[in-house]
């Protein structure tokens, strides 16, 4: 029988919305022990497979295609396109395009995976942003919307104008 | 009809000679060009310093080598351990004023430019390789054996590309190779199984079985 779906909740502030992981019970001391793990795979180097590349020296942006696959420690984007901005030769942010671009984060959380036609990673904020056909699922619960975030750090799902899905807990 | 007909087979048999004669030139000329460096040299020289200039008297590249063998015009000339110094294609031409000397690199003697270069050229990549050949025009530099061509060295932003063989361009101001490279940037390695160098738009692209690592930046959030 079809699931009892949760009320959809329109929410239609423009601000981010923070909606705590669905399916965890998890207190703050949760998120501190998950937090060192994150963190450390935030900082780990980047590695990226593809078809093609090209380096622009001047502006400092290198762009990749073809069966893009990017990997930071616990994370994984997979794309059509990738564009690295780099600062000091250093990843300062990537923006992976496709239809749609996959993301994939497995920290002290159930895995979430992410996807939309634009996935877009700030290295320093430690935040993944979905946009176009923005959707996160953990679990078996589904959020939906036009921009949804991910805080790597925290492991907290973020977004405006969000649709979110709950599937009922079994007793 | 008889004077049709004899017309015709003399046509036809002109066309049929002339297509024999036309196959048998190219034939000729593509073994010219594909044979093997004929092993008697012309010339020989050691320790060589040479300088390139573009038909604007721009300084190109600057090659020096411990010993160079030049062929008849045809094959060009072939150089050993040559170290080459490629400068940055100058998009404006230069006007003619007085000299100044180009910046000087600690591997070669001040150059001496001719009187209407006004740009000091700037350095874009410095390369070397076991040997090297260049082709009877001048305008192609083929460096084979263990190239490697680095930008800006000892510098934040050194580049270096490590292969078997690469060709320099200077015509159409490219570097380029079809075999597989390494590429290194300071925080980072890169490898294709191919790439090419753009000079004048200061681009690199490369392509086949691309992997790449990076760091990430660090610092405070944004």
């Amino acid at each position: 029988a079809e699931p009892d779906k949760a009320p959809t909740q329109e929410n239609t502030s423009a601000d981010n919305t923070s909606a705590d992981n669905a399916s965890s019970d998890s207190t703050s001391s949760d998120s501190t022990s998950s937090d060192s793990t994150s963190s450390d795979s935030t900082s780990l180097p980047i590695d990226l497979t593809a078809d093609k590349g090209s380096y622009d020296q001047l502006a400092g942006v290198a762009i990749y295609e073809g069966n893009v696959k990017v990997t930071q420690g616990v994370s994984t984007i997979w794309a059509d396109k990738l564009t690295i901005y780099l600062t000091n030769n250093a990843v300062e942010r990537m923006v992976a395009t496709g239809q749609p671009a996959k993301f994939e984060y497995l920290g002290q959380q159930q895995p979430i995976l992410g996807q939309g036609n634009t996935v877009e990673y700030t290295i320093l904020d430690k935040i993944v942003t979905l946009t176009d056909n923005a959707q996160v699922e953990q679990g078996s619960d589904v959020i939906r919307g036009a921009t949804l975030t991910y805080d790597l750090s925290q492991e907290i799902i973020g977004g405006s104008r969000v649709e979110m899905t709950f599937q009922p807990r079994t007793q | 009809m008889q004077v049709k007909t004899s017309i015709g087979f003399v046509g036809l048999a002109m066309l049929a000679v002339g297509s024999f004669w036309l196959l048998k030139t190219v034939e000729s000329e593509l073994e010219v060009s594909e044979a093997p460096m004929p092993t008697q040299p012309m010339v020989t020289a050691y320790g060589v310093f040479a300088q390139y200039y573009t038909p604007t008297h721009q300084l190109q590249y600057q090659l020096t080598s411990d010993e160079v063998i030049e062929y008849s015009n045809r094959y060009g000339t072939a150089f050993v351990s040559p170290r080459v110094l490629i400068y940055q294609p100058q998009t404006a031409p230069p006007s003619v004023s007085p000299t100044s000397s180009p910046t000087s690199s600690p591997t070669s003697p001040p150059a001496v430019s001719p009187a209407s270069l006004s740009h000091s050229p700037v350095l874009a990549w410095q390369a070397s390789a076991a040997k090297a050949s260049l082709s009877g025009d001048k305008n192609t530099l083929q460096l084979q054996d263990n190239a490697l061509i680095i930008r800006m060295p000892d510098t934040e932003d050194e580049i270096t590309i490590k292969g078997q063989d690469m060709r320099y361009d200077a015509d159409n101001e490219r570097i380029s190779s079809e075999r597989p490279v390494v590429i290194r940037h300071r925080l980072g390695v890169k490898h294709a199984d191919e790439f090419n160098v753009d000079l004048a738009q200061e681009t690199l692209d490369f392509a086949g079985n691309v992997s790449a690592q990076y760091q990430p930046a660090s610092g405070e959030p944004r």
